[in-house]
């Protein structure tokens, strides 16, 4: 390769370095924010828990939570949570696997409501049956769309026409780890809430710390039971989805920020590598000549 | 005025809270009426229909928000409304 083409190359890899670098950072702020929007949403998350609590203490059995038999007519529904952007590592491709797996073998029952390019790509890729699509999502969670999305599978849901909705996503432990999980949302299950709602904390790192657990206490419930808990199940669903998208966001800002952070270091290496190949090569180019100069002086000499 | 009993009041959305501060007094559309809460108010949880949320403010202010439904915890003097 002559010395032009190595220079070229090493300022091309420079500029690359440049622009993951730039990406790598915006990446890091994007996650910072979308771990505040995390925590500034749990009050409502845990107190939203607690209600549910005290309601279900009050019902006898809890048949608002009725799972149908396999054998029900109607689908089963799966939002799938992606980004629209690829050069995130094996973010999306973990949650589409992910998918693959939990669903095995239900494909001719499935429908898909798929939230970013990659999903929509994914289904239309594997034949699975789009009901719904959403593209081109912010970096901060739309609460327009949430609630548009909600309101239409509860209201698949009521019909019957879904029997069972699921919720496929990327779920946040740490800037190094996410894993991509399926959830139920409906029909509703406590206990799936409830994990959620503890995760929301991340593991480690600057939210980590516990919070503490308020007293019991004896509640006038009005007008019933079964009335609360009919305004507060769309809650519930709001709250899972939208920790879901929340979780989506943190996992695809990180995972960026750390596919982003190894391209850079690729870059700085083989700009190194180029830069000690040009040295060699410009040494050889010098060498030549230096000795074709002697060799025609020593032509001359004779 | 000054001398006011107070509640902490918190009125959130899922993504995160609109209104969080003391409070002399709330004042919801309740399903069964509306509902005017209090400093110390017994502890109840009711859900809410359409309607408006008035909040007094200690210094006299009020704030008002719009609410399609909701539900509302009233606990230890303080009052969570989700929306």
């Amino acid at each position: 390769m002559g010395l032009k083409q190595i220079k070229n190359q090493i300022v091309s890899t420079k500029k690359t370095g440049k622009v993951t670098k730039a990406m790598e950072s915006v990446s890091a702020v994007k996650m910072r924010k979308s771990q505040e929007r995390a925590i500034a949403g749990k009050p409502y998350a845990e107190s939203a828990i607690r209600i549910l609590h005290r309601i279900s203490n009050s019902l006898d059995g809890k048949h608002f939570f009725e799972t149908p038999s396999d054998t029900a007519e109607g689908h089963h529904c799966c939002i799938v949570i992606t980004s629209d952007k690829g050069l995130a590592g094996s973010l999306n491709s973990a949650v589409l696997k992910n998918l693959e797996k939990s669903f095995a073998g239900e494909k001719e029952r499935m429908r898909m409501i798929a939230f970013g390019r990659k999903a929509v790509e994914f289904c239309s890729r594997e034949g699975y049956m789009l009901d719904k699509s959403y593209t081109n999502i912010s970096d901060n969670v739309e609460l327009d769309d949430m609630y548009d999305l909600i309101d239409f599978v509860t209201s698949m849901f009521d019909r019957g026409a879904y029997i069972k909705v699921s919720i496929a996503y990327q779920n946040f432990v740490s800037t190094f780890e996410q894993n991509a999980l399926t959830r139920q949302v409906l029909p509703l299950e406590p206990n799936v809430l409830e994990v959620m709602v503890r995760d929301i904390l991340p593991k480690t790192g600057r939210y980590s710390e516990e919070e503490k657990d308020l007293g019991e206490h004896t509640y006038t419930i009005e007008p019933n039971p079964e009335e609360v808990l009919k305004s507060l199940i769309p809650k519930l669903v709001q709250i899972m989805v939208y920790r879901a998208m929340l979780e989506s966001k943190a996992s695809e800002h990180s995972a960026r920020m750390v596919a982003m952070k190894s391209a850079t270091d690729k870059s700085k290496e083989i700009e190194k590598e180029l830069t000690l190949r040009f040295n060699k090569e410009r040494q050889a180019v010098i060498t030549a000549e230096v000795s074709e100069i002697t060799g025609g002086i020593e032509a001359l000499k004779t | 005025m000054s001398n006011q009993e107070l509640l902490h009041v918190t009125v959130t959305k899922v993504d995160g809270p609109v209104f969080d501060g003391d409070a002399i007094s709330l004042s919801v559309p309740g399903t069964e009426g509306d509902m005017e809460i209090l400093a110390h108010h017994a502890a109840i949880i009711t859900s809410l229909r359409k309607g408006t949320i008035k909040v007094t403010k200690p210094d006299g202010d009020v704030e008002t928000h719009d609410l399609k439904n909701g539900t509302l915890e009233v606990s230890n003097n303080r009052a969570i409304l989700l929306i």
